[in-house]
């Protein structure tokens, strides 16, 4: 096959049975050997770095794929449970309400904040949101 | 080097992060060390860190001016959760620690100093940033390069270049006319300079141009070095370079400040 129409498939079919050929192969060998084919061992190395940074870019075992994709179904999981449990509630109530779930044993949370005075209603009723979220989760977990 | 950015190489070796574009994965890291990042509109915080386990809680505002101040006070959380989780354990929000206020700073001075320098760290490596600074002058081109290309604020990538920069150099920052704060690099204090914090801006600096309603020139100026510092070992005719930008949003003006030539006192 002439090298110029070898496709990225070939290229990595070849290696793979270069990898797995139980023949040792010494590697000033393999630059000698390439180069006595007709090839430039730095630019084939250079084409098999850029398909093995490819590869690892997409894939799943890839922890900035993994931690994407875990990441956006905590969140979206977060989001649908927020807006099923969407009530309103008077800053007492809130406040109760935050007061009973921070009083639980087993949730074992501590809150440490950023410019965090005097909250809102509005960043209470965020912060209750997460607790219960929190809260239901462990109990969940218990439960299993 | 510091605990915080001890803190920060530790999470950059941890995760492998080998490219600037894996700087910008804030929520991907955040998750990696164990948070999860949810944006709310916060009223007061900008953001806020629930410890828990197995997953803690990270809330950025929405009401964040930009995407680039989210993602520092992500990061600044995630400096938190790296360094101060022995101490947030021990304490539990108790109903002592709610008042009809709100709940509590449970945090130090100290421990958001150390969190802000954690994702300076964090979000501008040096290994990463140092190579971009080389052979440089200090400009707001320069800055405002760096700062696209991290995705930083641009006081926030002023600051990490003094850090950095092994000229003296100092950033300051004033609103209504005063002088509101400063920070420089060591080589900037060994000369014995001290900004006016607290003062009303000289009449003769850059940046009090912005508070009488006229343009700030786009260039360096050289102005006299009493106009911006405190008394102090140098010569009455040594200036500095100053270049300022007016930052409209925030009222406030942001100037570069720099040594470039020999100020002592010979008389």
């Amino acid at each position: 096959m002439n090298k110029k129409h070898k496709t990225n498939k070939d290229y990595l079919s070849n290696l793979l049975s270069f990898i797995e050929s139980k023949e040792e192969v010494p590697l000033y060998d393999v630059d000698q050997i390439l180069t006595d084919a007709g090839y430039k061992p730095d630019e084939v190395g250079n084409k098999f770095q850029a398909i093995a940074d490819q590869s690892a870019a997409k894939s799943p075992n890839n922890w900035r794929n993994r931690a994407h994709n875990a990441h956006e179904d905590a969140k979206a999981d977060f989001l649908k449970k927020k807006s099923i449990a969407k009530t309103s509630r008077s800053r007492s109530e809130l406040m109760d309400a935050i007061n009973a779930l921070l009083s639980q044993q087993n949730l074992n949370i501590a809150f440490a904040h950023r410019n965090f005075n005097n909250q809102s209603d509005e960043d209470l009723e965020s912060l209750l949101n997460q607790l219960e979220y929190i809260a239901a989760q462990r109990s969940k977990d218990s439960e299993e | 080097m510091s605990f915080p950015e001890l803190a920060a190489q530790r999470v950059v070796k941890a995760l492998g992060i080998s490219s600037i574009e894996d700087l910008y994965l804030t929520n991907e890291i955040a998750w990696q060390r164990g948070a999860l990042v949810i944006e709310e509109k916060l009223t007061v915080a900008e953001a806020r860190l629930g410890i828990s386990f197995p997953r803690s809680w990270i809330t950025v505002s929405t009401n964040a001016p930009d995407i680039n101040r989210r993602r520092f006070g992500a990061t600044h959380e995630i400096g938190h959760l790296e360094m101060h989780k022995a101490q947030c354990s021990v304490f539990n929000c108790s109903k002592e620690d709610l008042d009809s206020g709100g709940i509590k700073i449970k945090t130090s001075p100290t421990m958001e100093n150390e969190a802000n320098e954690f994702a300076a760290n964090l979000l501008m490596p040096e290994q990463f940033f140092a190579p971009l600074c080389e052979g440089v002058d200090l400009n707001f081109d320069v800055i405002g390069g760096l700062s696209a290309t991290f995705h930083v604020s641009l006081t926030a990538t002023a600051l990490r270049f003094i850090q950095i920069s092994k000229e003296p150099l100092a950033v300051v920052v004033s609103s209504n006319g005063y002088i509101r704060w400063f920070d420089a690099n060591r080589d900037f204090y060994e000369l014995g300079l001290f900004v006016d914090v607290g003062n009303k801006l000289s009449r003769e600096t850059q940046a009090i141009r912005a508070f009488q309603g006229a343009a700030i020139p786009a260039q360096p100026k050289q102005v006299p070095i009493k106009a911006w510092m405190r008394p102090g070992r140098y010569s009455s005719r040594a200036t500095l370079s100053e270049q300022s930008l007016s930052m409209p949003n925030y009222n406030s003006v942001i100037s570069l400040i720099w040594i470039n030539e020999i100020i002592d006192d010979d008389d």
